[in-house]
């Protein structure tokens, strides 16, 4: 293989391996902070590091950007805020466990899973980079749709108790998803003729409210004590680790593929990777949505198998797998290079420089990660008093911070006084924000795929049929929803509904 | 409250008047003195963004004073557009933004235009290649046409959204060729490339950026390029104007174009001060290399040859997307002339 010296790059050079190392640390913050996004810290990088070499500006943003995914999970482990759209799926579990006392072996656990599928997606990326990025190519619309719809699904798993209440947030969800311009005509839709209306509603917004603000409105109502957490043990036991390891491959697999489609990334991965877990795990160590430590094996490691996942399709073709890596295409640009098909084979050694720092910051992971635990639990123990007031300033400075509005801080507050009345209705919060986040992937997909059968139903369900790939998204959809199904029950209640009716 | 205690009181807030009033004046500072804000009208990583954030940090330098650069994205721009106009024109805030704003209107997105921004530099300006996967039976431009031709609205060209490039092209080819296709829209030219390299469309066009390289690297095949000449960086790819002289008019500005405004009304020696930063820059030797790599053209254009260039590609484009029925409202409206 050419270029295979690049690899060792980053570790040969004392400089590179700090850039990476000081890459990691403040990823881990700028995830673990709500509306401090990685893709703020690479762009705002893109315009700092013009005047430096590439390996260098490319050392640091791969650091920031495997920090950053892992480091949404701190917060929504002890806040139950998740730092970033990814960490979404981590709360479910990760929260209910540092209310029983266990953050310090879940952030542990947590550290543990995002380096292994941060691992397996970068085995990926280095082995199998031509073919994943192929089988991305034949992801159509309507596979993306089938992808969507499959995530849909999730509001099943995601319902605590009533699934009608579930189904309904769902519903709110994808119907904030459709403010603004009409994708396909341009026409405002929702938007009450005000401009401020045009993009839509952000779903990092919505997500902040949801779950940073309403969190802290609801712990001002109900005097929870803060739990007093054991941190005797925080490196989790060999024996979990490898009862869990079947699931976090499965995972890391899921977000690997994930990732390397273009226009889904890490959040749904993890998101998907909860549902998997949630429907293969028959007994789970406690239910899931209470402390299971699958609930949090999964997303995590499901989100950063996503990064390796990203940079497939960037260097293979040079088209951005997300956000972070399209502003990786910008610095390599500014930087003379062509980031395109021609990458590979003209300058293979920056493929593998991007392999070895990707490496390098996994390890580095696992150091700062593990290293900061003890403290992090502290958090937990902090009075209401003091948290509470943290939670409602970071959510402000948050929202505002995604894209320097004032009006998105109006819609935070919004959401988080509805989330709050939510969460004293038992309503749950998790379908909504999976509604706003699948919301614009449904429809875009819907349309683009009737629009490519010339509007006509028919050749739209004959092309599923047809097509190996939808057909199998297809099948498994179908197998998921009927797998889950209370046959059973499904069946006493026919055999028993005619002897209702005559009485 | 004792005496003494009100006194100190009120000499403490008179002392804080006072530096309020004198911090406030405008004892004449020379512009730059304090940091710029610059918005991007378009996502990180695009085409925009960095050639924008490469100009904006040379600029920098120049000015002696940083520009933060924040991305505001959505409605095609619009809000951007919208946020910049909305603060003090005095030059703190600098709007990077590519050729939309001068659609807008016919669009109906939003009553504002550059006509409501005074430029500082137009600074690139790039063509559209119209591209099919290489496995396509279409092997040149006339074959493209032909099968439009044979099939009305059943080849499916991907869009980048309405007023984008590739819905652009589709215009020009209906005002040239009188053919239609089946618009299919996509989320940019990142999706737009993978649908195609995917072979779930027919054909698109594609702007410079994302062009250039698929092409070069083999994976997509040009047809041609949307512009009078043809470039240096594909060889061998003809150009529309080339091909049809009768749309070398039409095509004299079709493109997308970059640049750095602020808002109308903003002080004569601010924008002296900014154009002559901004200029540096765009003259600077990085940014000509980063330019020329791409094969963008570079434009240079300031004050009343700005002005002119944006009002020409106003009338030809919004006269064109009217004509071929994608726009809301007729550009006589908003006194576009017929070019």
């Amino acid at each position: 293989m050419a270029g295979l010296e690049g690899f060792l790059i980053p570790f040969l050079n004392i400089e590179l391996l700090l850039y990476v190392a000081v890459g990691v640390f403040v990823g881990i913050y700028i995830g673990a902070i709500p509306g401090l996004s990685v893709t703020m810290a690479v762009s705002l990088l893109l315009s700092f590091t013009y005047a430096w070499d590439v390996y260098p500006a490319l050392a640091l943003m791969v650091g920031i950007y495997t920090g950053g995914v892992y480091g949404g999970s701190r917060s929504a482990i002890l806040l139950n805020i998740p730092g970033a759209p990814a960490a979404v799926a981590t709360g479910f579990d990760g929260y209910p466990l540092a209310q029983l006392g266990e953050a310090g072996k879940a952030m542990g656990l947590a550290t543990t899973m995002s380096v292994l599928g941060t691992f397996f997606g970068i085995v990926v990326l280095a082995v199998a980079a031509p073919f994943v990025a192929s089988l991305a190519l034949s992801f159509a619309p309507r596979d993306y749709l089938l992808l969507a719809l499959m995530g849909m699904l999730l509001v099943g798993s995601l319902s605590r108790g009533s699934l009608s209440k579930a189904l309904l947030t769902a519903a709110l969800g994808i119907f904030v998803g459709l403010v603004g311009m009409d994708p396909f005509t341009a026409q405002p839709r929702l938007t009450f003729d005000n401009p401020g209306l045009l993009g839509g509603i952000s779903f990092v917004v919505v997500m902040i409210g949801l779950f940073g603000l309403s969190e802290g409105l609801y712990q001002l109502h109900h005097k929870i004590p803060p739990v007093k957490q054991k941190i005797d043990r925080i490196v989790p036991d060999l024996k979990l680790v490898l009862k869990n390891l079947p699931l976090a491959l499965r995972c890391s697999a899921l977000g690997t593929l994930i990732g390397a489609l273009p226009g889904t990334g890490g959040d749904i991965a993890a998101l998907m990777a909860y549902d998997h877990a949630k429907r293969t795990i028959k007994n789970p160590s406690r239910p899931f949505g209470e402390g299971a430590w699958e609930g949090v094996v999964a997303p995590e490691a499901a989100n950063n198998a996503a990064i390796g996942g990203a940079f497939i399709p960037m260097m293979t073709l040079g088209i951005p797998g997300d956000s972070v890596t399209a502003v990786l295409i910008g610095v390599m640009m500014i930087h003379g290079l062509r980031p395109g098909p021609l990458l590979m084979r003209e300058q293979p050694e920056f493929f593998w420089m991007i392999v070895g720092s990707l490496i390098i910051s996994n390890i580095f992971l696992y150091i700062f990660g593990m290293s900061g635990i003890r403290i992090f639990s502290k958090v937990v123990e902090i009075p209401k008093s003091i948290i509470v007031p943290i939670i409602l300033v970071l959510s402000v400075v948050g929202s505002y911070a995604i894209n320097h509005n004032v009006a998105d801080v109006y819609w935070m507050i919004a959401f988080g006084v509805l989330g709050y009345f939510m969460k004293m209705y038992d309503y749950p919060l998790a379908p909504m924000v999976l509604g706003v986040i699948l919301s614009p992937l449904i429809e875009s997909n819907f349309r683009r795929a009737m629009a490519l059968s010339h509007g006509n139903v028919g050749d739209f369900l004959l092309s599923i049929v047809t097509s190996p790939l939808s057909a199998s998204l297809l099948a498994f959809t179908v197998i998921m929803l009927v797998s889950q199904q209370d046959w059973k029950g499904v069946l006493t209640r026919w055999t028993k509904r005619p002897a209702k009716n005559e009485s | 409250m004792s005496k003494w205690m009100r006194t100190v009181g009120l000499l403490l807030v008179a002392s804080l008047l006072v530096t309020l009033v004198v911090g406030c004046s405008p004892a004449a500072k020379p512009f730059p003195d304090r940091t710029i804000e610059g918005v991007i009208a378009w996502g990180a990583g695009g085409g925009t963004d960095t050639s924008s954030r490469l100009l904006a940090s040379i600029a920098e330098a120049k000015l002696g004073q940083s520009i933060t650069m924040t991305n505001r994205t959505g409605g095609t721009g619009a809000i951007a557009t919208q946020y910049v106009h909305d603060r003090p024109a005095d030059g703190y805030t600098v709007m990077f933004h590519a050729e939309n704003p001068q659609l807008y209107q016919v669009l109906g997105l939003s009553t504002l235009t550059y006509a409501d921004f005074e430029p500082i530099i137009l600074t690139v300006q790039g063509p559209t290649v119209i591209v099919v996967h290489p496995d396509s039976p279409i092997q040149t431009y006339e074959q493209l046409i032909e099968q439009a031709k044979a099939n009305p609205g059943r080849v499916n060209l991907g869009i980048s959204g309405v007023g984008g490039q590739p819905y652009v092209t589709a215009a020009i080819l209906k005002s040239l060729e009188g053919v239609t296709f089946n618009q299919v829209a996509f989320d940019g030219d990142g999706p737009l490339a993978t649908a195609l390299l995917g072979k779930h469309i027919d054909v698109t066009g594609l702007a410079l950026l994302a062009a250039v390289p698929q092409v070069q690297g083999g994976t997509l095949r040009a047809l041609a390029v949307v512009a009078n000449a043809p470039l240096d960086v594909l060889p061998g790819v003809p150009a529309i104007g080339e091909l049809r002289p009768a749309a070398r008019s039409m095509l004299t500005t079709a493109g997308f174009f970059y640049g750095v405004h602020v808002r109308k009304g903003t002080p004569q020696p601010v924008i002296d001060k900014l154009r002559e930063a901004f200029v540096a820059a765009y003259n600077d030797p990085k940014f000509v290399q980063f330019a020329r790599e791409r094969g963008l053209v570079l434009l240079g254009h300031t004050g009343q040859a700005a002005r002119d260039y944006m009002t020409q590609w106003q009338r030809h484009m919004a006269w064109l997307i009217y004509d071929a029925g994608g726009a809301k409202e007729s550009p006589a409206k908003f006194n576009i002339a017929r070019p």
